[in-house]
């Protein structure tokens, strides 16, 4: 079924960050449907059910309680029925460990999260309109890491 | 030098002296050889002698019988005959007497046989002469007297023939005798001399050996005595162990380790085991004797020992074997006290391990400072770029102040927390060296930098760089933070300049390097044309939060040009800042080749 929408979800525990994330969205005013999870359980327990409807993009918080980013990420990678999803990292972190750890691991994008609201409207409009093939083809770990 | 070792064994003196034994014995054979034959040749001198004595008495007794015949033949004294017999007797006697003296020479012999027969012819005309002189006619005692006077003249000529035979043997026997007793003291000088030469030889060779043996002895004493010194400087002390006798002694710095004065008491292997190994290192160190013992040596092992005074001590030992003159193996052995050394390696661990609990702790403090800190602060950022899109009219003058404040402030407060990261980073103990191309690391750089140099119109100039082993991020980390400070520090409403210059460059050369050798360095110069700073903070603006301006005016931290030294430091290089104010800084950084 061809959506004539994008599809996204975040997987972040904080909530400030969920309110920025879909405020965005909303002022975006672009055709998307946002889906937030608070952990990665939440997450994965959606993913995973049966006729799940999976998203074009999905926005990976590093540090959350019960599951965290990475394996997430993980578990994802390992399922291919994943394989169509677009994985960014959104975190408050930019070392270099996660960085690495994430690419190597099969994100597509790593965003350290903005501190300015324009900037994460800018951010967020830009990724979700990646052309992901492309993006994908071409990925090194110099423009895998998005700068803003 | 083999030969000199040869010369210098003792078996060489051996080998000397032996020769000499048999140089001496065979002149002294040769000596008695001679004497012996002087001794024959004198015999037969005096044996010539008796024979030529012998024959003349024989030629006397002859002549007398010779005589006495003639006279009873004419006076015929009743006595004569009884003598004349004595005669015969004597003649037999003497001709017996000579043969027997004679049988060595067959000439003579030949001749005392014609004489023997002459003589026996003769008894018998004197004996017919005897027996019938009273009827004897004229003429026959004529022949008869004629007969005997002929063999008389027989044996005359005989005799004279023997007596010159002797003669001329005497004479040869003589000469001979002579020579060989002129030669006799010669021979005696020569082989005296031949002694007293050997004697001297070896006098020399042993005295020789003698003086270089006290040298030897007294360069051992003088080691000796250093030994001792670098014992007691050293800690150490030296024990033998006689695999034979059993004989166990200590070096006197042995037992000043031990806590007691030298030679205080006589150690034994066991006594040692049991009165001063620490009971926990007893058997190992039991075992390794045992071990020592059969092998020969023993290779480094550490033990406590328990001095006099109770102090528990660490000794390192370790030992080899040694065969002595008389074959017996012997173990020697060095001890040295470790305690130190011990004490300082596990300070050194525990400092070790404490720094690596702090190094976590900052780890996790950089985690803290990375994630949790920015994180509220990221927040305050954000709610305050949303205040100011969306509410920012509906505050007073005052009010819109504030909040421009309030958001300055936050943005320092992220500058600082940026920089504070990267400095701490810098830090980092994973130092991986990797040959990098110093072009692409400053293009990087400049990357990273593109939006404020379009945004200045900075130009920046700059040499091809060279390859070079060094810690990539952090040199690209470097080069921005140069070329930042100095589009940052640059003059207003004019467009910075920066020139890259490099050299290569060797320590000697360079004043500023701090050490005076052939060390090659890059020599690499970043100068602009900013608003400088006083010469007398170009150490200061290394240090950490140190800035030279007020926050009003630049935006600085205070840590980017910390991070530079640090980069430079862990590269082992040097960096300095030269400047004018109002008059453009100059960076040089020195990065070492390896």
């Amino acid at each position: 079924m061809e959506k004539d929408y994008i599809h996204i979800i975040l997987a972040d525990d904080d909530e400030d960050d969920r309110l920025f994330f879909t405020d965005a969205f909303d002022e975006l005013k672009m055709k998307t449907k946002v889906q937030t999870y608070n952990d990665g359980v939440e997450l994965m327990n959606y993913l995973m059910a049966e006729n799940a409807v999976l998203p074009n993009v999905l926005f990976l918080d590093l540090n959350m309680p019960k599951k965290n980013g990475i394996e997430c990420l993980h578990e994802i990678k390992a399922d291919k029925r994943f394989d169509d999803i677009a994985i960014a990292i959104y975190s408050t972190s930019s070392s270099e460990e996660h960085i690495e750890e994430t690419f190597v691991n099969g994100a597509n994008i790593y965003i350290k999260k903005p501190n300015d609201f324009n900037t994460l409207k800018k951010v967020l409009s830009d990724v979700v309109t990646i052309n992901w093939q492309y993006h994908t083809s071409g990925l090194n770990k110099d423009n895998f890491l998005l700068r803003m | 030098m083999k030969i000199l070792s040869i010369h210098k064994s003792p078996l060489f003196l051996k080998i000397v002296f032996v020769l000499a034994i048999f140089i001496m014995l065979f002149v002294s054979a040769l000596t008695y050889r001679h004497m012996d034959s002087v001794t024959v040749s004198s015999e037969m001198v005096a044996h010539s002698y008796k024979v030529t004595i012998e024959i003349e008495q024989l030629y006397t007794t002859i002549k007398d019988l010779e005589i006495e015949r003639r006279n009873y033949l004419l006076t015929k004294n009743k006595k004569l005959p009884t003598q004349i017999n004595f005669s015969k007797l004597i003649i037999k006697h003497n001709i017996d007497y000579l043969k027997k003296i004679t049988s060595d020479n067959p000439k003579q012999k030949k001749l005392i046989d014609t004489i023997e027969k002459l003589c026996l012819e003769k008894f018998k005309i004197v004996d017919y002469g005897l027996n019938n002189y009273s009827s004897f006619t004229q003429d026959e005692l004529k022949e008869n007297l004629l007969k005997g006077k002929k063999i008389m003249e027989q044996i005359s000529f005989k005799i004279n023939e023997m007596l010159a035979i002797e003669n001329k043997l005497l004479e040869s026997r003589d000469k001979k005798n002579d020579s060989l007793i002129n030669f006799t003291p010669k021979f005696i000088y020569i082989t005296l001399f031949v002694t007293i030469a050997i004697i001297s030889l070896a006098f020399v060779k042993i005295s020789r050996d003698l003086q270089e043996l006290q040298t030897n002895n007294e360069i051992l004493d003088l080691k000796n005595e250093t030994n001792k010194l670098a014992e007691i400087v050293g800690k150490s002390g030296t024990w033998h162990l006689n695999l034979v006798t059993n004989e166990f002694t200590f070096s006197d710095n042995k037992f000043r380790l031990l806590g007691y004065e030298p030679e205080e008491f006589k150690p034994t292997l066991e006594s040692y085991f049991e009165k001063f190994v620490h009971p926990e290192d007893l058997e190992t160190l039991k075992q390794a004797a045992e071990k020592m013992i059969v092998e020969g040596h023993l290779p480094t092992i550490i033990y406590r020992v328990e001095k006099k005074n109770g102090e528990t001590i660490f000794i390192k030992n370790i030992a080899n074997s040694f065969v002595n003159t008389k074959n017996e193996k012997i173990l020697i052995g060095t001890t040295t006290d470790v305690t130190e050394e011990i004490q300082t390696n596990k300070n050194l661990e525990d400092r070790n391990r404490e720094l690596e609990a702090n190094n976590k702790e900052l780890q996790a403090f950089n985690y803290v400072a990375s994630h949790d800190l920015q994180e509220p602060l990221r927040k305050i950022q954000t709610f305050i770029s949303r205040l100011i899109d969306k509410e920012i009219n509906s505050l007073s003058e005052n009010g819109k102040q504030y909040l421009i404040k309030i958001k300055d402030s936050s943005e320092r407060m992220r500058l600082l927390i940026d920089d504070l990261l990267q400095f701490s980073r810098t830090n980092k103990a994973e130092k991986v060296f990797v040959s990098t191309c110093l072009n692409e690391l400053l293009e990087n750089s400049k990357l990273e930098l593109t939006q404020i140099i379009e945004d200045k119109k900075a130009i920046i100039t700059s040499d091809s760089l060279p390859h070079l082993n060094v810690i990539p991020f952090q040199i690209q980390q470097l080069f921005t933070n140069l070329i930042n400070n100095s589009l940052k520090y640059s003059k207003e409403n004019i467009p910075p300049k920066i020139d890259i210059k490099v050299k290569k460059v060797e320590a000697k050369n360079e004043h500023k390097i701090p050490f005076n050798d052939k060390s090659k360095f890059y020599k690499i110069t970043f100068t602009d044309n900013g608003i400088g700073f006083d010469p007398q903070y170009s150490e200061r603006i290394f240090m950490l939060f140190n800035r030279l301006h007020n926050k009003d005016e630049y935006s600085g931290t205070g840590i980017g040009l910390a991070i530079c030294k640090k980069i430079v430091d862990n590269h082992k290089g040097f960096i300095y800042a030269d400047g004018k104010p109002n008059n453009g800084a100059k960076f040089t950084i020195y990065l070492p080749i390896i």
